[in-house]
């Protein structure tokens, strides 16, 4: 399988849906109980993890992985939204960017 | 023992390498059976019962029966009607169900002629230089364990090619309808993926969704051959998808393709009523062979 030909499609889906996550976390910080908004969130994750799988990115999978866990625990009760979390899921979602940034440059 | 001046249905089917056939009343369907209960004290042959539309059907383990190396045990079963009680036949895979006129079944004496004696054998139906190996359904259900022939299928088939001057089975002929197929991801960029692993001589995409209200709708106006679906989807998602998809349709073939670490939700699409499951990142010939087997299957 060439995967250079699903390159453009995976960096557009992933900046859509890191901008998506960016957006969602600005309104998680005053929402902090909304399971829908978690849930779309861990679906965000879940899907950049899946396509960077598909790709062989495995550093974007690695931090993906991470915040799809954090937020699945959080949507479903299992832990509580407060700053400290939210920090560090803008800092995973930071490192996201820079390497997307990365497969970008090196796709050009 | 039936008359062989009596027409019968005779279904044919894979177990192992072999090409095997019994005769039937009746062939009701042939599904896939995700749970089996096993029953404590039975023979090994019963494999369990199982819950079918509403009614306990007796699972047959025929491998097991007749010491023959079936590879896929957790396969196909064929749920049929058999001197007024119902069966399940635990098989590979189905070829064909046919009436079978009388004069194609050589009775067993020719068998027994050739040094054979097997209890279970009721002759050899030879369709055009195909040799299927007959099998005494009635024999296999109120047979003793212990009764069960030591003789691998192996030397029967040989022995059975001497006697028919070792004419060759006809290889079976591939099947060439094209599988019509819905693709179900939130994501562009796995649909494409997806849609270009399945060839174009083989599988027909007549639709994509993006959610799982999408995907049963899409389904109901399609009616699709196969539906590859994910889990993690907006709105609703590929499980409650499977589920409403499956209820509507038992026979709905559906293959989960879900990302790894979310193996639990896998579980539960399969319990929903999905066939199969792969997990990304995938082997673009794991979903190839899974695709076919179901759609095929």
């Amino acid at each position: 399988m060439n995967k250079a030909q699903y390159l453009d499609l995976f960096i557009e889906e992933s900046q859509e849906n890191m901008e998506y996550l960016a957006q969602n976390l600005l309104t998680l910080k005053d929402n902090p109980e909304d399971r829908g908004l978690l849930k779309d969130m861990f679906r965000q994750a879940h899907t950049i993890k899946g396509t960077a799988a598909m790709m062989g990115f495995d550093h974007i999978v690695e931090v993906a992985s991470g915040m799809e866990n954090a937020l699945q625990e959080l949507y479903q009760g299992r832990a509580e939204v407060d700053s400290r979390k939210v920090n560090t899921l803008s800092l995973d979602l930071r490192e996201l960017r820079v390497l997307l940034e990365d497969v970008v440059k090196e796709g050009q | 023992m039936q008359s062989i001046s009596e027409k019968r249905e005779l279904v044919v089917f894979q177990l192992g390498e072999e090409e095997l056939g019994v005769e039937v009343s009746q062939v009701r369907e042939i599904i896939r059976v995700s749970h089996i209960t096993p029953l404590p004290r039975s023979p090994a042959f019963i494999k369990g019962v199982a819950n079918i539309r509403g009614q306990v059907v007796t699972i047959i383990d025929l491998a097991e029966r007749l010491s023959l190396p079936s590879q896929a045990k957790e396969g196909r079963i064929i749920v049929m009607e058999f001197k007024g009680n119902t069966v399940g036949v635990m098989v590979d895979a189905v070829s064909e169900v046919l009436q079978l006129p009388p004069a194609d079944i050589q009775p067993p004496t020719l068998v027994t002629g050739s040094g054979i004696e097997l209890d279970y054998l009721k002759g050899i139906a030879n369709m055009d230089g195909r040799l299927i190996i007959l099998v005494d359904l009635e024999k296999v259900l109120l047979g003793k364990e212990q009764e069960r022939p030591e003789v691998k299928v192996e030397g029967i088939q040989i022995k059975a090619k001497d006697f028919y001057e070792k004419k060759e089975p006809e290889l079976k002929k591939e099947e060439t309808r094209v599988i019509r197929t819905l693709i179900v991801d939130d994501a562009a960029f796995m649909r494409m993926m997806l849609k270009d692993i399945l060839p174009s001589t083989e599988f027909e995409i007549v639709g994509e969704a993006e959610d799982g209200i999408q995907a049963a709708k899409k389904y109901k106006e399609l009616r699709p051959d196969l539906v590859i679906m994910d889990i993690v989807m907006p709105e609703v998602d590929g499980i409650e998808a499977t589920r409403s998809i499956v209820k509507a349709d038992p026979g709905a073939k559906v293959l989960i393709v879900s990302a790894i670490g979310q193996e639990e939700l896998t579980k539960e699409a399969i319990q929903a009523g999905a066939r199969d499951f792969i997990v990304k990142p995938f082997d673009p010939q794991k979903v190839l062979g899974a695709a076919e087997a179901i759609a095929r299957g």
